[in-house]
């Protein structure tokens, strides 16, 4: 059974108001446990109310969700288990710090989840561990930190409730390379030591590309694309009405497809590295011979 | 959820009444509520009130769209018919509800419940025709230009509409940003509208610390964009729209000015008709 359906559901901002825009229509998929899916689609398409449906923060206008087998909009109960079980991270979560000291702050979740004083701190520990924010830090202000420091400590919030699910919306936006690198390595950490499901979002072709081992693509509030890398990134055509285009990498490799090379498919930019450096190679001794 | 609420409620358009100069919408909407106050009978606040329902016409705002800004002062207008109808015990009586009692519900109740309840809508009415026809921008402008005589008095008029400006400006920004910042805590479960008190208060105070913590980072962030464009307060700023009083402000204080006139002559020179009725208030 799949850890989550979602089945045909529909969402619509502002009803009743010359402002009313359909932000989902129809949408509806099966999400495996322990998948790692990456959702792309330019500003507008949904991706974030699609991610507020998945942990009972928005109610479906029609179309249900289910998780693990159960409708999590039943009853109250269920939607605030749901908020436990999902951990949503939002964009720019640091701009959400509150706690006078960052353990505060890491242990609000834990503490909502109405977990023993001990656990909650646990939880605290390792969760900064877990995103590498130092434990000296855990008693200063939050507003003290770094830009990257308050990121993860933010992410460190989510983190403890040890959700089975995470998503993380946008999680590398307005980071340096080093800081979305970092954040990468975590989001699969985490997936590697949990076995949770891991759903993020993200503006990046490059990072989608990379990461994810299921894509899906959103297009004005409906599903375009769902599939692997491989599947998504060879519909070139479909990608581009969607305003979006393969990843710079991938795009190399198909140019030199067309010009007769034997270029394989590759999406992350270190494969592509080698796939030139091998074409590279042959060439060379093509000339040599 | 929270996006849905609108301040302002400025309602684009193209009619007669969002063609206006603000600054003539702003002050006869000023005399039309004074007017409405000093109307004394029926036949007056008719006129007053057919003339607010000629507003809306001319507007070409949706009929629903006034309803709801009426419905939302549905409970005062309520209030104010039965204390009207409870405290007037001259005239014919129309109804004893407790028998053997002194308290009786009579026309002149009836009459004066009528009355206040058509005000207090022709009342709303007529401000919201102005805040739905006018953009906050173009209000401020307003209150900017007819407050500049006050300049004579150093009194910084200028500074005081930009903060207006900036504070219209905010408040959805603000807004969505509470949205957000209530969806995240919610997200690690904080209990916003159920559970003990302390809790709910301890959830208040992880929403509202962000909140504030963004307000000052935007005002930061707002006072170095300006600086960095050279913003000076007041003398010589040109600006974008410039107001004109045109023919078709002076065309419509003509019909407003005629209306109010009409209503409040017969007021004053009641010439005891039915409709001339006054009740007591």
């Amino acid at each position: 059974m799949a850890q989550m359906r979602i089945d045909k559901i529909s969402y619509r901002y502002g009803h009743g108001t010359p402002f009313e825009i359909a932000a989902l229509r129809d949408v509806s998929f099966e999400i495996g446990e322990g998948e790692l899916i990456g959702v792309i689609g330019h500003t507008g398409s949904g991706k974030s109310t699609l991610m507020q449906m998945l942990n009972a923060l928005l109610k479906p206008d029609s179309g249900t969700v289910y998780l693990n087998g159960a409708d999590i909009h039943k009853d109250k109960t269920s939607v605030y288990r749901a908020r436990f079980q999902v951990g949503l991270c939002f964009q720019y979560p640091e701009y959400q710090l509150f706690g006078e000291t960052c353990a505060e702050d890491i242990a609000f979740g834990p503490r909502n989840m109405g977990l023993p004083e001990e656990e909650v701190k646990a939880r605290t520990e390792r969760a900064a561990d877990f995103v590498r924010l130092d434990r000296a830090l855990l008693q200063r202000s939050p507003f003290d930190l770094s830009g990257g420091q308050k990121r993860r400590c933010a992410v460190a919030g989510v983190l403890a409730m040890q959700p089975e699910i995470l998503i993380l919306d946008e999680p590398t936006a307005g980071l340096d390379p080093a800081g979305r690198d970092a954040m990468i390595s975590l989001i699969r950490a985490y997936r590697q030591n949990t076995g949770a499901t891991v759903i993020f979002v993200t503006h990046s072709m490059e990072i989608a590309a990379a990461v994810s081992e299921r894509i899906l693509v959103m297009d004005h509030g409906t599903l375009a694309l769902d599939g692997t890398p491989a599947e998504v990134f060879s519909q070139a055509e479909l990608l581009e009405k969607c305003g979006l285009a393969p990843p710079f990498s991938a795009r190399v490799l198909s140019a030199l497809r067309a010009r007769g090379y034997d270029a394989p498919d590759a999406f992350a930019p270190e494969e592509t590295a080698d796939a030139l450096c091998a074409l590279l190679r042959a060439e060379e001794k093509q000339t040599v011979c | 959820m929270l996006k849905e609420i609108t301040i302002g409620q400025f309602f684009p358009g193209r009619s007669l009444l969002h063609k206006l100069d603000p600054r003539t919408k702003l002050v006869l909407t000023f005399v039309y509520i004074v007017a409405l106050f000093l109307v004394r009978n029926f036949f007056g606040l008719f006129l007053m009130a057919g003339f607010a329902g000629l507003g809306v016409l001319i507007s070409r705002i949706p009929l629903k769209t006034v309803w709801k800004s009426i419905r939302a002062l549905v409970f005062i207008v309520i209030f104010t018919a039965v204390l009207q109808l409870l405290y007037h015990s001259d005239g014919d009586v129309l109804w004893r509800p407790f028998p053997g009692k002194e308290f009786a519900v009579t026309w002149d109740g009836v009459y004066s419940a009528v009355f206040l309840v058509l005000r207090i809508v022709a009342l709303v009415v007529m401000s919201s025709l102005l805040t739905y026809t006018t953009s906050p921008t173009m209000l401020t402008d307003a209150i900017e230009r007819l407050l500049s005589p006050l300049k004579v008095f150093h009194v910084k008029v200028h500074s005081l509409a930009m903060m207006m400006t900036i504070a219209l400006r905010f408040i959805p920004t603000l807004i969505e940003e509470l949205d957000i910042i209530m969806n995240a805590q919610k997200a690690r479960g904080a209990k916003l509208d159920a559970g003990k008190l302390s809790e709910r208060l301890k959830s208040m105070v992880s929403i509202f610390i962000p909140l504030f913590v963004s307000a000052f980072r935007r005002a930061a962030e707002l006072a170095v964009a300006m600086e960095c464009r050279c913003y000076t307060d007041g003398a010589n700023r040109s600006r974008l729209k410039i107001m004109r009083f045109s023919r078709l402000d002076l065309l419509w204080l003509f019909v407003h000015v005629a209306v109010v006139f009409a209503a409040l002559f017969t007021s004053f020179y009641p010439m005891g008709s039915f409709f001339l009725f006054q009740p007591v208030i």
